[in-house]
């Protein structure tokens, strides 16, 4: 996969309009077609198909942008989301230096407890990110998107996205939806970097306070306590400032050196070695973690960029590439003794059009009716190749094993594996019954089909437009 | 002479009824409202009845019985038909019991079955779907090529058209396979016959149709038989009407009395100012709420008893009001009285001091209370008006509290409502449970009752004097006769017949 960020999504949006017929009259079936012949054109037959399927996109919105102006669609880089992430970081550095009080009254505490408290929140953090890390990669299920990762992705759309007004395009949601939603994972490393370099730059911002405050007045190490002995003191700032020692080569005080800095009593010593110390501590515990994980970051976001992960396995997807290898994209719909409405062949087209986009031949046939003439499915399914076949049955209708099951299995066979052979049954004409003798109804032709290992896919083709009902097409279709 | 209780077949000759069709179209659910008993088994799923069987409807010992069977439906009906069609018995017969019988069992029980038809039916009834198109049920064709085989007269019936038959597509529907049914000679009439759904007069039109197509030798023996089929269902309308009666003028004469004392109007003239103080509000209920709870509780019954009654008399079984009572029972409260006499006082001992309240109390405070209970059992459309119908006057010295004519003329309505609903539960639907009812049957039922308004009102007044008595019970009886009677003969024009009879009683 090499498709640029840009390119992946031109490529969306494209096809969100290749998937709709209400995207007023922007993109036609026949404009779509050109834009595969065209592309055809100028590639040639050579580049991959993911390159394939960027220039096309490339092409089909130059396309639309040469026409009226009320209609030109430009996708560009973001601005602001950038200046804001920078924004971000400095305002983080500032607030380290403002928030270090650390230093008042000339005395650094033997203990830090803000900076012991800085270290311990970063800990935590790197320990979420690590179970989180492990637990994505456990799971299979879809990583949840998140009101922030909402929240920015919707802020780069509008940066993005300069098109008509966005009220005035019913595919507009549909596309942000998709974008937000394939982008999620780049938009999550770009706010973790700048969350990172924020952390980072905080505790640099309270570091630089403290050296620099430390540099032009004599501050005291001390130490009071009512609770803690200097035995404790002592374990606290062994644990805290070890990798500081070790990374500057220093020695920690033992206990009675610490115990000697108590206040009142003692008037302390120098806090310039205490300085060095929590500065190297702070260096190990955080801004080298958060460092290496910026970098991490900064480098997905750089590959994500160059290849971004866009599945183009979809039944859009296998649609085009069918097209480019010059197979016939046709898509089969047989009813079943079920006389299609004029509605509901509309109602399917749209539907079967919503989910391969626009280029595909839909046949709907006349019903086949394995009557008198028990070969009729036969030339009903005819000879030429298929990507996909619905078979349409009638929820009114008894499903019987030997009628049904037989049809089915004899498409199966003739078909074979390799095309999904979907049995669609229409709820439409039942959903007036009760729910009970709908649920027994279903199970009926449930159990049926299941002989014949099928799984009916349910439908009210009367309102198809609900997108619940395109996304388990899909799957079903992705499923095979 | 007598309808059979047993769910099985006499050894007397008999006249068979035989149902036929393709598989899961409701044989056994029409069997089952026709004898109004649960036999066989049902359920949504092709082939749940693998064998036929008899049941006899009415059995009499000098003139034989009237019998109903129960078959298996057909499927593979292209290749039955062919099957059948075989000219030379004897390969047919090899076919049939050799090959079929092993290899194709479903195929060989419905040669079997049309074997049965061809030797035993007198009449067959023909079931199709209303739900599925002509066009798409191709099975239908060959079917009626093996009934032509059969050779015996056929009705056709539609089932599961339910109860909006006046809806557009549905009438749409019904008439698509009237004029498809109509192309097939065999077919010698086409009725519409929801067996969930179908209203008892239509199967005495089926039994009229049956005793047309039958043979002439044998019609009077069916005509004494379907006569007891006639005579069950006009006993059953009989006695619903009775109870019904019997329920509304229970309720007309319910009242309670409310002791009164000389400060009576003064009391209720500060209870309703300090009930409209928030701090003022008491959680105790006075006389008068008390009495308007004790009425709705046993309206409440009441209604439930005459439910269960009616549910039984008309051969059912299942959830009665009481389960819906008890329900709406948990919302059970009386959120303030409806005193019309208090309000007016209120006004005369403070008036301009309460504005708005007086309005406020006449539009109801029980409409949300007692009301919704009532509305629960009965519809919600009444709730309204049966919580503003309480009735107060005063009777030697005392308050008596009642329910108001506009409130009884509701019952009534509702009632009416609730019958027509239990008349269409067909036995083939399981147990009884409250439907939803077309809307145009409310509309029926009002327009009928509106001619009899005046003289309900008058059965209200004198039955809240007299009691129940002779007098009010058939005056009762006679005006909830006449409305059902309306009601009935506008929804089935062609059963008018059966109906005047019962109009006459």
């Amino acid at each position: 996969m090499s498709l640029t960020e840009l390119q992946a999504q031109q490529v969306t949006l494209v096809r969100v309009l290749e998937q709709t017929r209400d995207n007023g009259g922007l993109w036609s079936a026949e404009d779509a077609r050109e834009a595969t012949r065209a592309t055809m054109d100028i590639m040639g037959a050579k580049p991959s198909f993911d390159q394939f399927v960027a220039r096309r996109a490339e092409w089909a919105l130059e396309e639309i942008n040469k026409r009226p102006s009320s209609t030109i669609i430009d996708l560009r880089e973001p601005r602001w989301p950038i200046l804001v992430g920078w924004l971000l970081v400095f305002l983080a550095f500032l607030t380290g230096v403002v928030s270090d009080h650390l230093a008042t009254d000339r005395r650094v505490n033997v203990v830090e407890y803000p900076l012991v408290g800085l270290i311990l929140w970063n800990l935590m953090v790197f320990v979420v990110i690590l179970s989180r890390r492990i637990s994505w990669s456990l799971s299979t299920k879809h990583k949840p998107i998140g009101t922030l990762i909402q929240w920015l992705g919707e802020l780069r759309l509008r940066e993005v996205f300069s098109g008509p007004t966005r009220s005035q395009l019913s595919w507009f949601d549909q596309f942000q939806n998709e974008w937000i939603s394939l982008s999620a994972s780049l938009n999550r490393i770009r706010l973790e970097l700048v969350l990172h370099a924020a952390a980072m730059l905080f505790a640099l911002g309270a570091l630089a306070s403290l050296y620099y405050r430390g540099a032009f007045k004599d501050y005291r190490a001390v130490w009071e306590s009512t609770l803690f002995s200097a035995e404790t003191i002592h374990s606290i700032a062994y644990i805290v400032l070890t990798p500081g020692a070790i990374l500057l080569n220093m020695h920690i005080p033992d206990v009675q050196h610490i115990a000697s800095l108590r206040v009142p009593g003692g008037v302390g010593e120098s806090a310039l070695n205490w300085l060095h110390l929590y500065a190297g501590s702070i260096l190990v515990w955080i801004i080298l973690p958060r460092c290496l994980l910026a970098i991490t970051n900064s480098f997905s976001r750089w590959r994500l960029r160059r290849s971004f992960p866009l599945p183009i396995n979809g039944t859009y997807f296998t649609t085009l590439q069918a097209i480019r290898r010059g197979s016939n994209v046709g898509i089969l719909a047989i009813p079943f003794r079920y006389e299609l409405t004029h509605q509901i062949r509309s109602n399917l087209s749209k539907l079967l059009e919503r989910i391969h986009g626009l280029t595909v031949d839909i046949t709907i046939q006349q019903p086949v009716l394995m009557g008198e003439d028990t070969k009729d499915w036969k030339v009903a399914l005819g000879s030429d190749e298929h990507i996909a076949v619905f078979v349409v049955f009638n929820l009114t209708a008894t499903a019987e094993s030997d009628v049904h099951g037989q049809l089915l299995d004899r498409i199966l066979n003739d078909v074979g594996r390799r095309v999904p052979v979907i049995p669609i049954v229409d709820t439409g004409t039942y959903v007036d019954q009760d729910k009970e003798r709908f649920r027994q109804r279903c199970n009926q032709w449930r159990n049926v089909l299941d002989k014949i290992r099928c799984k009916p896919l349910f439908l009210n083709l009367s309102t198809p437009d609900d997108n619940g009902v395109q996304k388990e097409l899909e799957a079903r279709l992705n499923e095979h | 002479m007598s309808i059979n209780d047993q769910p099985s077949a006499s050894s007397l000759p008999a006249i068979e009824i035989m149902l036929v069709s393709h598989t899961n179209v409701g044989k056994t659910s029409l069997v089952r409202t026709l004898l109004g008993k649960d036999v066989g088994e049902v359920c949504d799923a092709p082939d749940v009845t693998k064998a036929v069987a008899a049941y006899d409807l009415v059995v009499d010992e000098h003139h034989g019985a009237l019998r109903l069977w129960d078959t298996p439906g057909f499927g593979d009906s292209f290749r039955l038909a062919k099957r059948l069609q075989q000219k030379h018995g004897w390969i047919a017969w090899i076919i049939r019991e050799i090959w079929d019988r092993y290899l194709n069992r479903r195929l060989w029980r419905s040669q079997r079955v049309a074997l049965d038809l061809r030797q035993r039916a007198d009449v067959i009834l023909y079931l199709v779907n209303v739900l599925e198109r002509p066009v798409d049920a191709i099975f239908v064709k060959p079917e009626m090529a093996v009934l032509a085989w059969i050779d015996k007269p056929v009705l056709a019936i539609l089932n599961q058209s339910g109860t909006q038959t006046t809806d557009e597509q549905r009438g749409s529907q019904i008439t698509e396979w009237r004029n498809a049914l109509a192309s097939y000679t065999v077919v010698r009439n086409t009725l519409l016959l929801d067996s969930f759904t179908r209203c008892w007069l239509q199967e005495l039109v089926l039994f009229d149709e049956i005793g047309h197509v039958l043979p002439e030798q044998t019609h009077h023996v069916y005509l004494t038989l379907a006569n007891v089929v006639q005579a069950g269902h006009q006993e059953r309308f009989d006695n619903s009407i009775s109870a019904i009666a019997e329920y509304l003028l229970r309720i007309a004469h319910d009242k309670v009395e409310i002791k009164s004392s000389w400060f009576g109007p003064l009391k209720d003239a500060w209870d309703l100012i300090r009930n409209k103080i928030p701090w003022g509000n008491t959680t105790e209920m006075d006389p008068h709420e008390l009495a308007m709870e004790s009425l709705a509780q046993r309206f409440m019954d009441e209604t439930k008893a005459v439910t269960d009654k009616l549910i039984v008399i008309n051969r059912l079984t299942g959830v009665s009001a009481g389960e819906i009572v008890k329900m709406a029972g948990e919302k059970f409260s009386i959120d303030g009285p409806v005193d019309e006499s208090t309000s007016a006082l209120a006004g005369g001992v403070i008036s301009g001091a309460l504005t708005g309240l007086g309005a406020d109390l006449l539009a109801g405070g029980l409409t949300l209370g007692t009301g919704a209970l009532v509305g629960a059992v009965l519809g919600v459309a009444g709730a309204a008006a049966l919580a503003k119908g309480y009735n107060i006057y005063s009777s030697k010295g005392n308050k008596v509290v009642g329910w108001s004519p506009e409130s009884l003329t509701e019952a009534f309505q509702k009632t009416v409502m609730l019958y027509l609903a239990i008349a269409h539960f067909g036995r083939g639907q399981g147990e009884w449970r409250s439907n939803e009812v077309p809307e145009h049957w409310s509309k029926m039922v009002d327009d009928a009752i509106n001619r009899y308004r005046e003289r309900l009102w008058q059965l209200w007044a004198r039955t809240a004097t007299d009691g129940v008595v002779e007098q009010t019970r058939h005056e009762s009886e006679a005006v909830l006769r006449y409305v059902l009677v309306e009601v009935l003969q506008r929804l089935y024009p062609e059963s008018r017949g059966y109906l005047s009879s019962a109009e006459t009683r």
